[in-house]
């Protein structure tokens, strides 16, 4: 066992954050607050100008080949900054995906602009009545020609009003097994019938529901082959990443400890206390990322250990959120950034929190995954048709 | 990076499996609840040289690391080993470090008389509720700004929750005394060594905890209600799951900060102490989660189920309130920053 990390990571590292210092300005910051859209044009083109969009590809395919590792600290050091991360994110999921099985076409109409930081691509998997239960999409797209038709409904299609295109899970067989009946797609928003409202959420941040209402696309934008949607989302979901999660509560602690060191009187037992179980979360958080990314790195995909990673640190990231809300007493409910304690970063982690053990996998659905796949315990899901009420 | 074990480690580690797997286990700790030390087991790893395996080679011993003996000591947890285990490997690395004032322990130790380290240091002359404490033939303690070798031997150990053969020992015997360091040479040598005695008592915990969580998911596997295995229940799976995440991610903080001693690494102190914190509210959840998974029969002392979950609670109160041992590693986070 060596838990060495290599002296690339530790290099990359300090240019990360340099590029922060230099491009993270309160002017990108103010704009997240206000817009909730966690993406900034000029803070992703600065991105993409550093080569850091696809810096994970090889150099042929115009990317820095850089290792796993390295491109875990882009998303910690991004993340733990409160970095506009969403576009990046989300678009390099997609992108990842097409690398692997999209069409030549669909290379090389999308890649380049998302390498040069053109474009983002927002994913519509989740509907009103598929959440986790993702197999039982609705929305439908059925062929007329050259093109399909689709017809439906998206919601959590988070920077659909920045993005060019929506990857578009949809059902293109009604009568076939549901797994067997996907289809997955790239939907440009500026179709005719497509159109979409904001959601709000408590932490913040700005979502979408879209809308999708006899839009046509040539089937040219297809990305599975027909009823193949299943595999392609499992794929996709494949390339999330988790370590975000462990980035943040790294910085939570941080605060913590600094504000604490601020102030003698606030030096009591309860919040030393507090300080030393937050650390040993830290550790024990960067450490299960880092097998998942060891893994990754390796031969194995780690995806078993990526949700191990992602369980603990999103569940202890809303657990600290919480007991640091406490240890500020009656300042901890306090939002106004010009009084709040650390410009109200604390509370606004708290509320964010609140989402992190639900999106990418709720905690119960990873958790049960890991118990079949760990643990070797029974199947527990119940049959479909008990699910779905068909 | 690679967190695969080396062959060395990997063959170490199933020797020693092999070796506490025949050796002790549930039913030996039965057979020893009266006398609480397995003095078989004892002689067995004394004859494998299990306490010179991370010592340097200058001093007779493998030469190993810090790390590998964690990986031993959980092998041990594992099956309940009633022997000390980081409390011996401490002790002797400790007297290795000390020169030739120590070397007649140290070969007294490496020959099978039982020496331990006390993690805390004695008080008022004693270090009360020693672990291994009945059974040690010495005990390796700070008193004060002096760091003693106090021989002597129990007749009976105290009684305990974790059957750690806890005893009191004073360590300003009328005879037989060694002051092995005075001063801040004593204080930084016996602060290394109570270092290493916590993170491989992590390890121990570490060890117990896999195993309990494995005892749970075969029984949940096995045991039907309903008519179906109990395992298939969401509500049992999501608790095993949980204690999984737990068990892998306190075993990697406590390899990683053995692996950190190794390189001599700066605040060692306060990771080994998180690790040993971390460890045992781990293996204390999980024994507790996996003894209620057992319903009533996990309540009974037919089962093992219960003998994991009183090792752990015992070893997580032996060092001191876990409150106070955390506020400790708060102060000192505030002051580095």
């Amino acid at each position: 066992m060596d838990f060495a990390t290599a002296s690339t990571t530790v290099s990359f590292r300090e240019e990360v954050r340099s590029f922060l210092r230099e491009h993270l300005t309160d002017d990108v910051r103010i704009r997240m607050r206000e817009t909730g859209t966690m993406h900034d044009w000029g803070f992703h083109r600065a991105m993409a100008a550093k080569g850091w969009i696809g810096a994970g590809w090889p150099v042929e395919e115009g990317g820095q080949a850089r290792d796993a590792y390295e491109l875990d600290v882009l998303y910690q050091e991004m993340a733990a900054a409160g970095a506009p991360l969403d576009g990046f994110s989300v678009t390099m999921i997609v992108a990842e995906t097409l690398r692997r099985i999209g069409s030549p076409y669909l290379r090389d109409l999308i890649l380049p602009r998302v390498r040069a930081g053109e474009l983002v691509i927002s994913l519509g998997y989740s509907e009103p009545d598929a959440g986790s239960d993702l197999i039982s999409v609705r929305t439908s797209a059925r062929r007329e020609g050259d093109e399909w038709v689709i017809d439906g409904q998206k919601v959590f299609t988070t920077l659909a009003h920045e993005a060019g295109y929506i990857f578009l899970l949809a059902r293109t067989d009604p009568e076939a097994p549901p797994r067997h009946g996907l289809t997955m797609f790239l939907v440009p928003t500026d179709s005719a019938g497509f159109s979409l409202t904001p959601i709000h959420t408590l932490g913040g941040e700005r979502t979408n529901m879209t809308f999708y209402s006899g839009v046509r696309i040539p089937d040219a934008l297809r990305v599975s082959a027909v009823g193949q949607g299943w595999d392609t989302v499992n794929l996709a979901l494949s390339f999330e990443r988790g370590g975000e999660f462990a980035a943040q509560l790294r910085r939570l602690s941080e605060d913590v400890v600094a504000w604490v060191a601020a102030d003698p009187d606030r030096q009591h037992s309860r919040n030393l206390a507090r300080i030393g179980r937050l650390a040993a979360q830290v550790n024990v958080a960067r450490l299960l990322g880092l097998r998942a990314t060891w893994l990754r790195d390796t031969d194995s995909t780690g995806a078993l250990e990526g949700a191990m990673a992602k369980v603990h640190a999103t569940e202890a990231l809303l657990a600290a959120s919480g007991e640091v809300l406490d240890a500020l007493g009656i300042e901890g409910g306090v939002a106004d950034p010009a009084v709040a304690p650390l410009g109200g970063h604390l509370e606004h982690t708290y509320r964010h929190a609140q989402v992190t053990t639900i999106y990418g996998g709720t905690s119960e659905i990873l958790r049960g995954v890991i118990a079949e796949r760990r643990l070797g315990l029974p199947r527990s899901r119940p049959p479909r048709h008990a699910q779905s009420g068909r | 990076m690679d967190l695969n074990l080396t062959p060395e480690q990997r063959d170490l580690t199933e020797a020693m499996a092999d070796l506490f797997g025949k050796r002790s286990g549930p039913d030996q700790v039965r057979a020893c609840l009266h006398t609480q030390f397995d003095e078989q087991l004892w002689r067995h790893l004394t004859d494998v040289g299990l306490l010179s395996l991370a010592l340097p080679e200058e001093h007779g011993g493998l030469g190993r690391a810090l790390l590998d003996a964690a990986l031993v000591c959980a092998e041990g947890g594992r099956r309940l080993a009633c022997v000390p285990l980081a409390e011996s490997i401490a002790a002797v690395r400790l007297l290795a470090r000390l020169g030739p004032v120590a070397e007649p322990a140290l070969a007294a130790a490496l020959d099978g008389t039982v020496t331990v380290l006390a993690i805390r240091p004695a008080e008022d002359g004693v270090v009360a509720r020693q672990p291994w404490g009945a059974a040690a033939d010495a005990v390796v303690a700070l008193d004060g700004e002096d760091l003693v070798l106090a021989p002597g031997r129990l007749p009976h150990p105290i009684d305990s929750l974790g059957f750690l053969g806890l005893g009191d020992r004073p360590v300003r015997p009328a005879e037989g005394r060694t002051v092995l360091a005075s001063g801040d040479a004593a204080v930084a040598a016996f602060t290394t060594a109570q270092a290493e005695a916590r993170v491989l008592t992590a390890a121990v915990l570490g060890g117990l905890a896999a195993q309990a969580l494995q005892i749970a998911c075969d029984y949940a596997r096995q045991r039907h209600q309903f008519g179906v295995p109990i395992g298939s229940f969401q509500a049992v799976q999501q608790q095993l799951a949980g204690c999984c995440i737990d068990v892998e991610g306190t075993q990697l903080l406590t390899y990683e900060t053995a692996w950190l001693m190794d390189q001599d690494a700066p605040d060692a102190e306060t990771r080994a102490l998180m690790a040993f914190l971390h460890a045992a509210t781990v293996a204390v959840q999980t024994s507790e989660r996996a003894l209620h998974v057992h319903g009533g029969y996990g309540f009974t002392t037919e089962y093992d189920i219960h003998l994991y979950l009183r090792r752990a609670k015992g070893i997580s109160v032996s060092q001191g309130d876990p409150q106070a041992l955390w506020e400790q590693i708060g102060r000192s986070l505030v002051r580095e920053a």
